[in-house]
């Protein structure tokens, strides 16, 4: 591992990094998949959890809000789209999740954790479809960009309808799609990219990893990793699972460039 | 949420002076760890550790987006003492969840410059810049001491202890 990862990953741990640094750590992890990107993280968060502080409960409003969010996150229809969490999975990472034998056993207890989130005998608030929320999201949001899917020269994306709505200042966005060829995740995966006005256009913000399950109409959410200061274009790609940290941008599906 | 809601919820009023947006920080960093469970590796570290890298990382990119480093706030949102009180239970189960002991030892075993300035950028929350002004050390030591103070612990929070052996 490199003097310079090292510096960067500790940096990232303890006080974050800006885009540039960001990109230039992207760029070192991309040409060294052996290394573990959180493990300074890890070492960061030890320390601060071993620091003597008080602990506050969630405010009960909080919590409720937070509940209605996890009974949304459950409810949500399996053939929906499945957004990977943003994060720097390398290629292959999600092959080598599954093959650990701890995952299944982490897999089991956090899927515990997760039902345990939502009591049985708390009343969960009547949620919002994921349509609703992306139609209340228009209404509030004051700066969404509303941009019509364009091919983007892959066969996957051809004859696909749709756009992207996006607040830059919310930090919040979702995909429309409809006719997007559905793709087997054992194979391939779609990936979302963000351009930003604040960066450079060699290092868009990964918008999160995602599944077309079906022909018909899907709602995917965007999950940027990063801020995104002002988006300029939004690029899906087709990719290995599990995403990747920098595309070849061989495989784009569609495409929506934000005018102005 | 009942396991990591107040461990969740400290480190957003700690990081975020705002109460409002320690709530929406709060709110997005359960979303995200829904999102993330399959990322969880227990052979990597605990699960509240993970819970803890995700939730600094979020705070982090917050504080950066609005050009300012987290930084302890004992203005309004200090708890009150019966908030303190009634925390205190849960801080020493946290405090229990990692090896605090061992992490002291850790500790310990930097130099005071070194442990010095990973303790304000970690736990206080300070840029290279703040804590360089706090400890009036030259910002290229700052930075040196806190990188390789860090790397520092990951090798010696990785040596398997040893049992202690009578002689």
């Amino acid at each position: 591992m490199s003097e310079r990862l090292l510096e960067l990953l500790a940096d990232e741990a303890m006080v974050g990094l800006d885009a540039e640094e960001r990109a230039e750590l992207d760029a070192l992890l991309a040409a060294s998949p052996e290394t573990d990107p959180d493990g300074l993280a890890r070492v960061a968060a030890q320390i601060d959890l071993a620091a003597p502080a008080s602990v506050e409960e969630l405010p009960d409003a909080l919590r409720a809000r937070i509940e209605a969010d996890a009974a949304s996150f459950l409810s949500a229809p399996a053939d929906a789209p499945t957004a990977r969490p943003p994060g720097r999975a390398a290629p292959g990472a999600q092959r080598r999740w599954l093959a650990s034998a701890g995952w299944l056993a982490a897999a089991a207890g956090w899927s515990l954790w997760l039902l345990q989130t939502v009591p049985a005998t708390t009343p969960v608030p009547e949620t919002p479809s994921l349509a609703e929320r992306v139609a209340q999201f228009e209404r509030e949001a004051g700066d969404v960009v509303r941009v019509a899917w364009s091919p983007g020269g892959d066969a996957t994306g051809e004859g696909t309808a749709g756009d992207v709505v996006w607040s830059d200042s919310r930090q919040e966005g979702y995909m429309r799609f409809q006719g997007l060829e559905a793709n087997d995740p054992t194979r391939e995966q779609y990936q979302l990219w963000i351009f930003d006005a604040a960066r450079n256009e060699a290092h868009p913000v990964d918008g999160g990893v995602f599944d077309v399950s079906t022909d018909g109409s899907v709602i995917v959410p965007i999950q940027a990793h990063l801020p995104v200061e002002r988006a300029t274009l939004f690029a899906v790609t087709v990719e290995p699972p599990g995403g990747v940290v920098v595309s070849t941008r061989e495989r784009i599906a569609v495409l929506a460039a934000v005018e102005g | 949420m009942d396991r990591y809601g107040g461990l969740v919820w400290s480190l957003c009023r700690r990081m975020l002076p705002d109460s409002a947006e320690a709530e929406d920080a709060a709110q997005e960093i359960f979303t995200e760890l829904w999102q993330s469970a399959k990322r969880f590796d227990a052979s990597k570290g605990s699960e509240v550790t993970f819970v803890a890298v995700l939730a600094r990382r979020r705070l982090i990119d917050r504080a950066r987006r609005r050009e300012r480093r987290p930084q302890i706030d004992a203005g309004p949102n200090a708890p009150s003492l019966e908030q303190q009180s009634d925390g205190g239970r849960a801080a020493d189960q946290l405090h229990a969840s990692v090896d605090a002991e061992r992490v002291g030892r850790a500790l310990a075993a930097l130099a005071e410059d070194q442990r010095q300035v990973v303790t304000l950028c970690i736990v206080e929350g300070l840029s290279h810049g703040q804590a360089a002004e706090r400890t009036g050390l030259p910002l290229g030591t700052v930075k040196s001491h806190a990188r390789r103070g860090l790397i520092r612990l990951r090798e010696l929070l990785e040596t398997p202890v040893r049992p202690e052996v009578a002689t």
